[in-house]
């Protein structure tokens, strides 16, 4: 029975290997997860120090978004130890003190072309940070950030392409016009 | 989500005011990361989004004057020559602003735009940017760079626009006040040559220049409908810009 | 039977086939492109806070304001100061590319003697050395492309110190009331092409009727409402001929032509060589729209006016004169040339010595009264960038030949609290554009501070008594060096053919 059909089956277990690498390997192997340099618990300092998302994440009076904070930020309350764990420690022995800045991951770093106004989404559109960004800033650990091997650049897996940004766009009646989010 | 009014980005250039000094055409190129010419680039092959030619009236010595042209894209409102050809679909007229946009990141490097814009507006990257060690350092973050093999041309300096509606959006606003958003061309401009507005405002100083006598548009009878405006009160001058 | 060469044909052939049904090639194909985007080689502008810095600039005596938009602490674009009394908000071409200059090659970063590296001790010691050898007939001068600065002051100083020290520098008691003229004939001078500051110049230009007077059909000459040809060196005899016509006695055409204009025009002022005679018939000193006197600046030498071969030690900042004049003057054999610039070429590549000073942008100096301002004026420029290693400012190097460890923000800060003390003038901020009488600012300090976020110092007028000597400006500045991007105006479009 094989032999009669021995072209066919192996072209058959071709394709099958072909589809399951591609649509089960790939994706995976695509990105490399890399885990953030400090494990940062957005639960403990909402909970404890009430801070809320703009606290950290501010919107400078130009409209340009401060994004990731500065160590200036941590320092300013972390010059001295707040709790008693060795996570803060570790973290104070290794940045404060030696005034190292931290190196984030980026979980959505976009070409150079692209133009994203955290401005217009959240003082115009009036979209909540959860709607982007889920419940970040509930979460007790930073998940990795997956980064695009070959390219580098990391979004996934809302931000892979323009797909999303385009679809919610239409819906509202945004721009859709190239350079109105491109540079 | 909020909408305003459709603007119609425009200018008028005062043709009496030029001194062909090239402050224009420098401060396009810091703002816009445009890079040094490679050494075989010539008048032909350079990158000048903007650029300023000089004519002269014809007349014999010492009645000779010159009277200096600042040609930028023209930001051709209808049948745009541009957007009509390209096969990438690189070219589109932006509804909101007028603006004819540019994404080189999309272009494929076909030149037919080139060959089809009436005004020599188009500028094809011929070699991979280049800048002296260090000078890296103070390309403009708001504008990308190009690669060799694309076709770019002035828009207006989107990142300043861009800046200008971020700043606004920061105040809560979605309309943009008159000179919050000035091109860098408009603002380097030691004489005051360049205005810059919306021309679909009637108040705008740009919609009243354009309104008057002594302007025009370059090769009006095309059809294009240019949105920068020429003006001269100089007979000579209107007469070989419409040669 | 085993694994054949047809049965890998159809494994791969399936797979193919699979292949172009996944996301594989698709997802390959964009990500390879995406780091065709970022491999070496294509330049990436660097990301960071965008902050506005203010300063003056210092590549001319124009001294415009300049605004500085800076990624972080680096400057990516400049730009004028609205309503700057001196220069109206623009920049000239040179201005606008100048946060460059660090960038451009032929740099001098460290000290020469007779061509080789040297060590700043080394060449103290060997100047010191050319100093003391000066003969009964010989002088040490130093030429000041920006005489009225405080570092003015250290090289006099200097020169007062020595047997025969010549300060040389173009000195001009007298700015322009550009805004009341109605009619400027100049006589060679690069009206509309750097003469004083391009925005003030051109904030008045339908104001006045401009006759310009010179062989070359210039970019003033082509833009002027009269050009007249003279041949070289004809300056004098035309001014001559031009008074006649002021006179009403019958002259050639051209001077007629002149005369008539300038006579419909008042008040009219002339500039350049040839112009101090014009100036008297023309009644236009002391007098509106006209030359102003300014707060007096102790009076210098020019340099053209040194006797031939007298000159053994001279010391030189940025190129103002060409090499030939210089040349003149200089003793014929065992001249020493000190040549304290930024830059390879120009005054250095005739230069025993060459002590390399900072460029506009890397260390704090200062700027005299604007180029043609009415009043007297001052302004810092603060640093943006910083300095390479071995660099020294003109005046402190001065300041080491005399033995002397005062730096030079320290002498900035003593003019600071020299003006300070005076209490005239008031002070322009450029971040607010608002103006601040000296007598309400607090302390020296503040005054300080004010200035090093950029401001323009400026005296109150002077009254005018009308009959003063007058010494035709000829002080415009000479090019800087230029930007990469300088390629614009001439290799790229023809439109400067340098």
């Amino acid at each position: 029975m094989f032999e009669e059909h021995r072209g066919k089956i192996l072209f058959l277990a071709g394709m099958l290997a072909a589809l399951t690498a591609g649509w089960r390997v790939f994706p995976v192997a695509r990105y490399q997860n890399v885990a953030q340099p400090v494990n940062f618990s957005h639960k403990i300092h909402a909970d404890k120090a009430g801070a809320k998302c703009e606290d950290c994440h501010t919107l400078r009076d130009d409209g340009t978004f401060a994004g990731v904070p500065t160590l200036d930020k941590c320092s300013s309350c972390h010059a001295q130890p707040m709790g008693t764990s060795a996570r803060e420690k570790q973290f104070i022995d290794h940045y404060v003190t030696p005034n190292r800045e931290i190196p984030w991951q980026l979980y959505v770093r976009q070409p150079q072309n692209v133009y994203f106004s955290h401005a217009f989404h959240v003082k115009l559109a009036h979209l909540d940070c959860r709607q982007c960004h889920g419940p970040q800033g509930e979460s007790d650990t930073l998940p990795a950030a997956r980064i695009e091997r070959i390219s580098s650049y990391s979004g996934s897996p809302h931000f892979q392409d323009m797909d999303v940004c385009e679809n919610c766009h239409r819906q509202r009646g945004a721009t859709n016009s190239c350079l109105g989010c491109h540079k | 989500m909020t909408k305003t009014k459709p603007a119609r980005y425009g200018m008028a250039i005062d043709l009496d005011r030029c001194t062909g000094c090239g402050a224009c055409m420098l401060a396009c190129a810091v703002e816009n990361n445009v890079p040094p010419a490679q050494p075989e680039a010539t008048p032909r092959t350079g990158i000048t989004w903007m650029r300023v030619y000089q004519i002269s009236n014809g007349a014999a010595s010492p009645d000779t004057r010159a009277a200096f042209i600042p040609i930028l894209c023209q930001q051709c409102g209808r049948e745009t020559p541009c957007a009509a050809v390209c096969p990438q679909e690189a070219v589109q007229v932006d509804p909101a602003t007028g603006i004819v946009d540019q994404m080189p990141q999309r272009c494929l490097g076909c030149r037919y735009c080139m060959t089809a814009c009436p005004y020599h507006a188009r500028y094809f990257n011929w070699w991979d940017p280049q800048w002296p060690p260090g000078m890296e350092k103070t390309l403009n973050p708001d504008v990308a760079t190009r690669m060799r093999g694309v076709v770019e041309k002035c828009n207006f300096c989107h990142g300043r626009l861009h800046a200008a509606r971020t700043r606004a959006a920061a105040e809560g606003r979605s309309a943009l006040r008159p000179g919050e958003y000035l091109p860098a061309c408009v603002e380097a401009c030691p004489a005051r040559a360049i205005v810059f507005g919306d021309l679909n405002d009637p108040e705008s100083e740009v919609a009243g220049l354009a309104r008057d006598g002594h302007s025009f548009r370059m090769l009006e009878r095309l059809g294009t409908e240019p949105k920068i405006y020429y003006r001269t009160e100089r007979a000579w001058v209107r007469e070989a810009a419409h040669a | 039977m085993g694994f054949t060469r047809r049965d890998l044909l159809k494994f791969t052939g399936g797979a193919t086939v699979g292949l172009v049904l996944t996301p594989v090639p698709w997802g390959l194909l964009r990500d390879t492109a995406l780091l065709s985007e970022t491999w070496p080689g294509v330049p990436q502008p660097a990301r960071g806070e965008v902050r506005t810095r203010y300063t003056t600039c210092t590549l001319c005596p124009a001294a415009c304001g300049v605004r500085a938009r800076c990624v972080g602490e680096q400057p990516v674009s400049l730009a004028g100061v609205p309503e700057h009394p001196a220069s109206r908000g623009a920049l000239c071409a040179n201005g606008l590319v100048a946060h460059h200059l660090p960038f451009c090659s032929d740099r001098a970063t460290r000290p020469l003697a007779n061509g080789r590296a040297s060590t700043m001790e080394q060449a103290v010691a060997r100047i010191r050395t050319a100093v003391d050898a000066c003969g009964p007939d010989e002088s040490v001068a130093i030429l000041d492309p920006r005489p009225g600065r405080a570092a003015s002051l250290v090289y006099r100083r200097y020169l007062a110190g020595l047997a025969r020290g010549v300060y040389c520098a173009a000195s001009n008691p007298f700015g322009v009331d550009l805004e009341n003229t109605r009619a400027i004939v100049s006589f060679g001078v690069p009206v509309l092409d750097g003469w004083l500051s391009p925005g003030r110049v051109f904030a008045v230009r339908s104001h006045f009727a401009l006759i310009q007077v010179e062989p070359e059909y210039s970019r003033t000459a082509s833009l002027a409402d009269l050009w007249v040809p003279i041949v070289p060196g004809g300056e004098a005899a035309f001014a001559g001929a031009v008074e006649s016509g002021l006179r009403g006695e019958p002259t050639d055409p051209a001077a007629e032509r002149v005369a008539r204009m300038l006579l419909d025009h008042k008040p009219a002022i002339a500039i350049g060589p040839g112009a101090e005679k014009l100036n008297i018939s023309l009644g236009s000193v002391g007098k509106p729209g006209g030359f102003l006197r300014r707060r007096d600046v102790a009076p210098a030498t020019d340099f053209a006016d040194l006797p031939d071969r007298s000159v053994r030690v001279l010391f030189t900042e940025e190129a103002s004169l060409p090499w030939s004049v210089i040349e003149r003057k200089l003793v014929a054999r065992g001249a020493v040339v000190v040549a304290l610039t930024a830059w390879h070429d120009a005054y250095a590549s005739h230069a025993d010595y060459v002590i390399p000073a900072p460029l506009f942008l890397e260390s704090l100096d200062e700027a005299a009264t604007p180029a043609g301002s009415t009043v007297a004026g001052f302004s810092l420029s603060p640093a943006l960038v910083a300095a390479p290693q071995s660099v020294i400012a003109p005046p402190e190097f001065i300041l080491r030949l005399a033995g002397d460890s005062t730096t030079y923000p320290d002498i900035l800060k003593q003019r600071v609290a020299g003006l300070k003390k005076d209490g005239q003038g008031s002070v322009f901020t450029y971040a607010d554009a608002k103006s601040t009488r000296v007598r309400d600012i607090g302390s020296a300090d503040d005054l300080w501070k004010l200035l090093l976020a950029g401001a323009l110092w400026l005296d109150d007028p002077l009254p005018q008594s009308g009959s003063a000597p007058l010494r035709a400006d000829a002080s415009y500045a000479p090019a800087p060096h230029r930007s990469p991007l300088m390629s614009k105006l001439d290799q790229e479009s023809g439109l400067r053919r340098v």
